[in-house]
């Protein structure tokens, strides 16, 4: 009976219904693809800063260390709020540089430069390398620069910088020539929210050098972030009060259209809680079905606006549909709240009398 | 003022200085009223006398202002909202002017909604109890296709498919010709003389001269009529129409 009811009524309030899936399907949609945005601006801003390089510089201080010991750079690692971290030391490859005599290179190549390890390219993902980070004995070319004698190529990198005229070692390569190995500069990358500890941690824990935060960067793509994450923020909550006006609205049009037809039946002795209940769950039903299509609706619409807006989609997070299905559990909730309290103010002998149903 | 009921018979209905006010008006002013089990009784009196405020009271859709309402020995004006619920499904039907059937169920599932919520749905026995007012030919029609007085009788079936004690009627043939009017005093009689307990609210001379006692309501004071008939010897159940 109670399926009989839900039909056969929902049937007859078509243009309710219809007001509070309407409401639903839009404000989930909407806090979908807000939420879904904002999800893939922070990934874009955080892929953004991190194409921008490393955002922290460690380097000898002027009457300080002549170059910075690498054991440093483990310490420089294990800093929380490093994420990567990469050593560099800069050598003149001609005349031959005296750690590596038998490394001849062309004269084009304007600089030799000793790398930690492979971090470097971590560091900077924007760079290009055809093969593969170079071994002990082996050297990464600059597309620019000509490969040296003495050493095998590895490959070839593409910087689009200065580097493209370059050579790249691995330092194993120079602990192989029995040389020692100290860096010029050390080049990290931290979490921007953490920069000012992690270069405060790094100044104590290193005596000798100055740490140098690439303040600027971080703080103006944290700050377009922000401002574009509270534009989405305010557009979501902005919707989410339009919609639950809107359906609360809807419902106490409904009950004010429905009053003898929910008086007949507490009259017949249905309970104003079953009452409540019945009606609670006919919002249930259209609005639920409205949430899922306003989760598809809102993510494809967030995947679309990445494309246009940020130039790449990304993917979907969970974030969307969760926003999306919080929002359309308020609307409802608030709905199902004025309706009950409508229903329980409701006097049945009073509506009779009015007539109607 | 009270009845007659029979002798050694506690009465169904028992208002005691029962008094109901809206703000300052008073719709009913110490109420006292005792109805047997059996007994049609037929309340008459000018618009806004307190007939439909009296009814109301006897339904438990409304609570007196004071005094006390007893029905079946269940002092119901202290009932919390869910035993009136239970109240309304279990001992009293309902049957109003305006009819109140929802527009969007047949005939047959108008009378299932009331079986809905006291037990369970059995349309048979709401065809059945629709072949006994004579509506067999409408299971499935929608009250929109109905005449008044098809109406009325359908509102009838509702009332008595969950046995109740206590039929209560406001106006039950206000909106109906004279035809119609028939059909369902006809059926307001076969009840009765099948031992239903009717309380009917009328303004029609006719209807409530039917009745075996009458009271009026006038400024909300009730004042018995000097008729009352004995009522006939009760028909089987199964006689009903």
């Amino acid at each position: 009976m109670i399926v009989r009811l839900l039909l056969a009524g929902a049937r007859h309030r078509l243009g309710h219904l219809a007001v509070v899936a309407a409401a639903a399907a839009s404000a989930a949609g909407v806090l979908a693809a807000t939420a879904g945005l904002g999800g893939r601006l922070a990934a874009a801003t955080g892929h953004g800063l991190g194409e921008l390089g490393a955002n922290l510089v460690v380097r000898p201080q002027v009457g300080g260390l002549v170059a910075i010991p690498a054991e440093e750079l483990a310490r420089v690692r294990a800093t929380p709020g490093v994420e990567v971290a990469a050593g560099v030391m800069e050598l003149a490859p001609t005349p031959p540089a005296a750690q590596l005599p038998d490394v001849v290179a062309d004269a084009a190549a304007a600089t030799l430069v000793l790398v930690s390890s492979r971090d470097l390219l971590a560091l900077y993902p924007g760079w290009e390398v055809a093969g593969q980070w170079p071994d002990a004995g082996e050297v990464l070319v600059g597309r620019d620069a000509t490969a040296p004698s003495g050493l095998a190529r590895a490959g070839t990198l593409t910087t689009g910088e200065a580097l493209d005229r370059a050579l790249l070692l691995d330092v194993a390569t120079l602990e192989r020539a029995g040389a020692p190995v100290a860096f010029q500069r050390l080049e990290a990358r931290v979490a921007p929210a953490r920069i000012e500890e992690v270069a405060a941690a790094l100044g104590q824990r290193i005596p000798g050098v100055e740490v140098l935060p690439l303040r600027r960067v971080t703080r103006s793509q944290q700050a377009l972030a922000r401002r574009l994450q509270l534009l989405l923020g305010s557009v979501g909550a902005v919707t989410l009060l339009l919609a639950i006006a809107t359906v609360a609205a809807a419902s106490l049009a409904q009950i004010d259209a429905r009053r003898p037809e929910l008086a007949l039946l507490l009259s017949l002795g249905y309970s104003p809680r079953w009452v409540q209940g019945w009606l609670t769950l006919e919002l249930l039903l259209a609005g639920g079905a409205a949430t899922l299509l306003g989760v598809v609706a809102g993510e494809l619409a967030a995947g679309y606006l990445a494309a246009r807006l940020l130039g790449a989609g990304g993917a979907a997070g969970p974030w969307g549909a969760l926003a999306a299905v919080t929002t359309a559990a308020a609307v409802l909730a608030t709905a199902a709240a004025v309706t009950s309290r409508r229903v329980a103010a409701l006097e049945p002998a009073q509506v009779l009398q009015e007539g109607g149903a | 003022m009270s009845g007659s009921p029979a002798p050694g018979a506690a009465p169904l209905v028992e208002l005691a200085g029962v008094s109901r006010l809206y703000g300052s008006l008073r719709a009913l002013d110490a109420v006292s009223l005792a109805i047997p089990a059996g007994q049609w009784l037929a309340v008459t009196g000018p618009s806004g006398s307190g007939k439909t405020t009296l009814l109301n009271l006897l339904a438990a859709l409304d609570r007196p202002t004071a005094g006390r309402v007893r029905v079946a020995g269940e002092e119901i004006a202290a009932l919390p909202p869910r035993e009136r619920a239970r109240y309304r499904r279990e001992r009293v039907g309902l049957v109003f002017q305006e009819f109140h059937l929802l527009p969007y169920l047949t005939a047959v599932e108008n009378v299932m909604l009331a079986q809905y919520v006291h037990s369970t749905c059995d349309r048979q026995e709401a065809a059945a109890a629709l072949e006994r007012v004579g509506l067999g030919h409408r299971l499935d029609h929608l009250p929109s296709q109905l005449s008044g007085g098809e109406k009325q009788r359908l509102c009838v079936a509702r009332a008595l498919i969950n046995h109740p004690l206590l039929l209560l009627a406001d106006e039950p043939t206000g909106n109906l010709d004279a035809a119609n009017e028939q059909q369902v005093l006809t059926l307001f009689r076969e009840l009765h003389a099948a031992g239903m307990t009717l309380v009917v609210v009328t303004h029609n001379r006719e209807v409530a001269e039917l009745a075996d006692r009458g009271v009026r309501l006038e400024h909300g004071r009730l004042r018995e009529l000097s008729r009352e008939r004995p009522r006939p010897a009760p028909r089987p159940v199964e006689a009903l129409p």
